[in-house]
């Protein structure tokens, strides 16, 4: 195990820990039902919940959300037979790769740190550079990735044709056999039940402070303050505007960002600006994963980012104290849904 | 060049109390209340745009004036006519006489260059204006030919798909267009989580202060000669510095003429989305679509932001972005942010 994979690991029980023991310990929700499509929208997400906001083509329903979930965590997606979905999103930490980068394929590692699949029904743009446009696009991209699962989508359909079990549940998903859409399709299916709604701000935003205590209230006002300035790009609610931004990570590199996709020298080093939603459990951070802790993340924001000429013109030192520092991550640790990695409707 | 108008019927709100004086428009008589409001008769001062304050209610004549807001900002608004003809507007940033093009260095007259980051603005009660000086009120629609959402556009330099503007308009002879920038009472106080898009937080425009921002630009401009990120001016993210100050106030990339970040919004207790007439004379046929291309004059805007205004009531947050929205919005009854193509 690495140490990155150890250290978040030990956060995600920590925090599951922690949020079970003293008087400020949220009170357990009353036990979920199993089903994939029933689950509550996040606090301050836009309109719609998940059914209601997945595409007339793909109508989220159980049958379909099931058998994602099935694909998503089979590892006979990929070439060599050993990397499922779930290698680089990985439940026990929130869907996202607890390692630097992600690794593939004969061990092949990636550029980039996987990011987490919480709350993309909310989403309009998918991968840190935005190039696929909706869940059920960016579906199949990873399956055909040479340095991921290496597996083109006519062959991941004649694998699951094979199994008379994935065809009895194409048939009760789709009404048809397997097929390379209604494999994406399935795919985003289940990533779009992925929700996190029951972290300790979504109660606050809800009316509930009873795990929300002063450090994490300063700590939001700090957030969307002018001082902070994080509503910028992470607005309340959603913790996201969905937008790409050169947030002053990228610092030179032939990862380029969205200015891939657009060949725009203005979009050089803008990657997607993830949810921050179970952030905790999600380390390490940014597109590259070269920040280990939510502390260096706040510190790279405070110093203004790492230098790069094309560094958004609003990352600017910030001159934080360290209360303040504290404050913002008391605020951070309070986005992290306790149900969240214990979830049974999640676990493969 | 077609004309410009402007006509300044006072940055205050329409039928609310202002603090915020009362611009006068040569050429124009202005005859709007002193709370603000969107009376005058229509001059043809040979210019381009006329933005006037407040963002009062349409009326269907010029002289009708100030009848406050709209009552409500549905989701899906009721559709004025059943029938016309699709105007569309493509609207292309240019700044000193050229096409500015988006996330691209753009050379400049100093020898210097501009990079447009994010260029985004809301639009929303769009008028047509005959000659006689009827407003005809336009609904809103989309490329597919549905009523906008809350009756509202979000132009965004980044997505090509918002680049045009189109509204369902009646046939026939007009000198102009107005539209607010920006966003009426009842839509900026809409909520992002209780609203779809371009009212939610993916618009990129949600603001934890005072509604939405109206208009977001940020850009990186470089000195002739310089290697990196322009001057910045003097530091700090105070909120009581002049607009040049607060144009390098802490903001990495600005320049003296060029701010980095401008973000100028509203209130959440005042109609403050100025509005603005584009003036320029068209004929819409029976059978569309009709195009008629705008420029968004990036110069304006700069003027604007920089220009010290009177910021007296002004209760906005701290920031030099925020302060140099604030003078643009004040401003823009001085500006001509928008003209028709030829």
């Amino acid at each position: 195990m690495t140490a990155f994979r150890a250290s978040a690991l030990l956060a995600s029980l920590l925090s599951l820990l922690l949020s079970a023991c003293g008087s400020d310990a949220p009170s357990q929700p009353s036990a979920p039902s199993l089903s994939l499509i029933d689950s509550p929208s996040p606090a301050g997400f836009p309109l719609g919940t998940i059914v209601e906001r997945s595409p007339s083509q793909n109508l989220l329903t159980e049958p379909r959300a099931q058998l994602g979930k099935r694909l998503f965590f089979d590892p006979r997606l990929s070439r060599t037979g050993d990397v499922a979905c779930s290698n680089c999103h990985e439940r026990a930490f929130a869907f996202a790769e607890p390692d630097q980068v992600s690794t593939g394929v004969d061990s092949l590692q990636g550029t980039r740190n996987a990011p987490s699949l919480l709350n993309l029904a909310w989403s309009e743009k998918f991968f840190w550079d935005g190039r696929a446009l909706s869940l059920e696009e960016q579906a199949g991209k990873p399956i055909e990735n040479p340095i991921e699962m290496d597996l083109s989508l006519n062959e991941a359909v004649t694998r699951v044709a094979a199994d008379p079990s994935y065809v009895a549940a194409f048939e009760r998903a789709y009404a048809s056999p397997p097929s390379e859409e209604s494999l994406r399709f399935a795919l985003a299916s289940f990533v779009r039940t992925l929700v996190s709604s029951m972290s300790p701000y979504d109660r606050h935003l809800r009316g509930d402070d009873s795990a929300f205590g002063e450090a994490e209230q300063r700590g939001e006002a700090l957030f969307l303050s002018e001082q902070a300035g994080c509503f910028h790009c992470h607005p309340a609610g959603m913790l996201t505007n969905d937008g790409f931004f050169h947030n002053g990570t990228y610092d030179g590199g032939e990862d380029t960002g969205r200015e891939h996709l657009t060949g725009r020298p203005g979009d050089i080093g803008k990657f997607k600006v993830p949810g921050l939603r179970n952030v905790e459990n999600t380390a390490p951070y940014m597109h590259d994963g070269s920040l280990q802790t939510l502390e260096d993340v706040i510190e790279q924001y405070n110093r203004g980012g790492r230098g790069d000429p094309n560094t958004d013109p609003q990352i600017v030192p910030l001159a934080l104290s360290a209360a303040q520092k504290a404050d913002l991550l008391a605020f951070l640790r309070a986005l992290t849904d306790p149900t969240l990695l214990v979830d049974r409707r999640y676990a493969p | 060049m077609v004309g410009l108008l402007f006509l300044a019927m006072g940055s205050g709100g329409c039928g609310t109390t202002s603090d915020e004086p009362m611009h006068g428009a040569s050429g124009s008589s202005n005859n709007g209340a002193g709370s603000g409001g969107a009376a005058g008769s229509l001059v043809n001062n040979g210019g381009t745009s006329a933005a006037m304050g407040g963002a009062a209610g349409v009326a269907d004549t010029v002289a009708g004036g100030a009848g406050g807001a709209a009552a409500e900002c549905p989701e899906l608004p009721v559709a004025r006519r059943s029938a016309g003809t699709v105007l569309e507007l493509p609207i292309h940033p240019s700044l000193q006489g050229k096409p500015l093009n988006f996330a691209e260095p753009n050379p400049l007259s100093n020898g210097g260059s501009l990079t447009p980051l994010d260029i985004r603005f809301y639009i929303s009660q769009v008028a047509l204006l005959r000659p006689s000086a009827e407003l005809v009120r336009v609904d809103l629609v989309t490329a597919d030919g549905a009523l906008a959402p809350y009756g509202v556009h979000l132009y965004s330099a980044d997505d090509v798909a918002s680049n045009t503007l189109r509204v369902l308009a009646p046939p026939g002879d007009y000198v102009g267009i107005q539209f607010v920038m920006g966003l009426t009472l009842p839509c900026n106080q809409r909520s992002p989580d209780a609203s779809k898009a371009p009212l939610s937080a993916t618009s990129q425009m949600s603001w934890p202060h005072t509604g939405f921002l109206f208009l977001r630009y940020q850009g990186r401009s470089e000195s002739p000669g310089s290697a990196g990120m322009g001057g910045a001016g003097p530091g700090g993210s105070g909120g009581s510095g002049g607009a040049e100050a607060a144009a390098g106030g802490g903001l990495g990339g600005a320049s003296a003429d060029f701010p980095a970040v401008i973000h100028m919004g509203g209130s959440l207790v005042q109609d403050l989305a100025p509005m603005v007439r584009v003036l320029g004379s068209f004929s819409i046929p029976a059978d569309g679509p009709y195009s008629k291309s705008m420029r968004f004059v990036l110069d304006e805007v700069f003027k604007g932001a920089l220009k010290e205004a009177d910021l007296t009531g002004f209760m906005g947050p701290p920031g030099a972005e925020v302060v140099l929205g604030e003078h643009l919005r004040r401003n823009m009854a001085d500006l001509h942010p928008f003209s028709f193509e030829q």
